[in-house]
């Protein structure tokens, strides 16, 4: 038969609690067991009343994002045999509104997003018919965004950032390594959008480097680089602005 | 652009500042080479050259605003104290004395 | 909807070590605008005359000052290790088509920094 861990789960209900508590579930588990299969036998077997948000269970969908002892993870891609015979403790990602026990309030992070334009942006004139084929792009072009495409919005970067935990105004990793995404895409004009807003003080200017978000996350994607390349090239085209007043945007 | 300096300053601290600790801090107090290469006369004929001031002002005051920078944002993010321009004022204020000082002190030289 | 607004963690910092190391990190800085002071005290010597200055350098001879560079060493050498390290995500190289990989760019920076220390010391000393 399989060991037992325990798992204490931050537990918040708005129509009964006034204020979170913690519950313990103890839990019999198999070795290829993940966290949220455990809490899914929760939510099965024991305790139908707990809440919380998953979809894939793949590393893919990315809204499985917890706090398990501290650090923010996919709860679908960490294995309780890891943690045995210590137990778990499951909160909901640092850093936002607790909605409903591990449930949070993303809608800060969906503004956020919406405001780094993560589209295609093309200057009018340059638009092609169908008919004159495709818009191409070189692996080398490619390589240069790729990385930072990979980003599921799973939202462990900002629960890691000390700086957006501090305070909400920041505007984040993961949203400014997407607007890096689209930014070093050849393909697009968008920058001097993009760059006006993530270029605020709440934006890459906040950032201090602790480098916590890049370790965090489930697919490489690298924000903290993103941010600094960010800042050097929002540098560049402040000091060729001032060199060059006429032409410094390009 | 605070960042373009505090980067430039970190530069300078991470190239320049530890042989510089090594020489006046180790090889001058253990008389590791002869006294007379810290001579008055030689010292003082290497920084009364302009070149050198100018050397010297770069590595000296640029790392002043990479502290600046970094300790207006650890005061900041600790939340020590959240007043943004009084900490900014006495930050990169400080950092730009600093520099002052060290134009002065280089002047007379 | 009522959510429930956790209070940001007191003191984040010491919470776990990558959060404290980050701190000790922005906190070399202070020990290293230290040493630039010093370095200006000692320029302001050179300017006070011989006997200040001679005054200056047997000061440095006193345990107080080695110890307090030995202090001021051990942070000055973690900024630059920490600085050097975030340097190949700051700054992606490209020669051509090639990204150059990260540990190239590495070891240019580190060959760089001990090429220069030599020069500086080969400089000063001779």
């Amino acid at each position: 038969m399989g060991k037992t861990i325990e798992l204490e789960i931050f537990r918040y209900i708005p129509e009964i609690d006034e204020q979170p508590a913690y519950r313990s579930y103890e839990v019999e588990f198999e070795d290829d067991w993940v966290i949220l299969d455990a809490i899914n036998h929760i939510k099965d077997k024991m305790d139908g009343s707990l809440s919380y948000r998953w979809s894939c269970r793949m590393g893919v969908c990315g809204s499985c994002g917890m706090m398990i002892n501290g650090i923010p993870k996919l709860t679908c891609a960490t294995f309780l045999k890891d943690y045995y015979p210590k137990k778990v403790k499951v909160e909901p990602l640092l850093g936002f509104p607790v909605e409903r026990d591990l449930v949070i309030v993303m809608d800060d992070f969906m503004t956020k997003l919406e405001n780094v334009k993560p589209w295609m942006i093309r200057d009018k004139d340059k638009e092609k018919t169908i008919d004159k084929g495709e818009y191409l792009q070189s692996p080398v072009q490619l390589e240069k965004f790729i990385q930072f495409s990979m980003c599921i919005n799973c939202l462990l970067c900002y629960s890691a950032c000390p700086v957006y935990v501090v305070d909400n105004n920041f505007i984040g990793p993961a949203a400014i390594a997407l607007a890096q995404r689209y930014n070093l895409d050849s393909r697009d004009d968008g920058q001097d959008q993009r760059n006006e807003y993530i270029g605020k003080h709440e934006g890459i200017w906040d950032c201090t480097f602790v480098g916590e978000c890049s370790k965090v996350c489930p697919e490489d994607v690298d924000p903290a680089a993103a941010i600094q390349q960010a800042k050097v090239t929002n540098t560049q085209n402040f000091v060729k602005s001032i060199l060059w007043p006429f032409g410094g945007k390009k | 652009m605070w960042w373009a300096l505090f980067s430039a300053g970190g530069v300078m601290a991470a190239v320049f500042i530890p042989i510089l600790i090594l020489i006046i801090g180790f090889i001058i107090p253990f008389d590791l080479v002869d006294e007379s290469v810290f001579s008055y006369e030689r010292m003082h004929n290497a920084v009364s050259n302009p070149f050198m001031k100018v050397i010297l002002l770069v590595i000296i005051a640029l790392p002043f605003f990479h502290f600046a920078h970094r300790f207006y944002f650890t005061i900041l993010h600790t939340g020590i104290w959240k007043n943004k321009p009084v900490l900014a004022f006495f930050s990169y204020g400080g950092a730009i004395t600093g520099t002052i000082i060290a134009v002065f002190l280089l002047w007379r030289v | 909807m009522k959510p429930y607004y956790r209070p940001p963690p007191h003191m984040f910092w010491l919470h776990r070590k990558p959060y404290f190391m980050f701190i000790i990190r922005e906190m070399t800085s202070l020990f290293i605008a230290g040493f630039c002071l010093f370095l200006l005290v000692f320029i302001y010597s050179l300017g006070q005359g011989r006997e200040t200055f001679d005054n200056m350098v047997a000061f440095l001879d006193s345990t107080f000052m080695i110890i307090v560079h030995w202090i001021v060493l051990v942070f000055a050498l973690y900024h630059t290790f920490t600085w050097f390290n975030l340097t190949p995500k700051v700054m992606v190289v490209w020669i051509g088509e090639k990204k150059v990989p990260e540990f190239m760019v590495l070891g240019a920076v580190y060959g760089g920094w001990i090429g220069v220390s030599i020069v500086i010391a080969w400089l000063i000393l001779y």
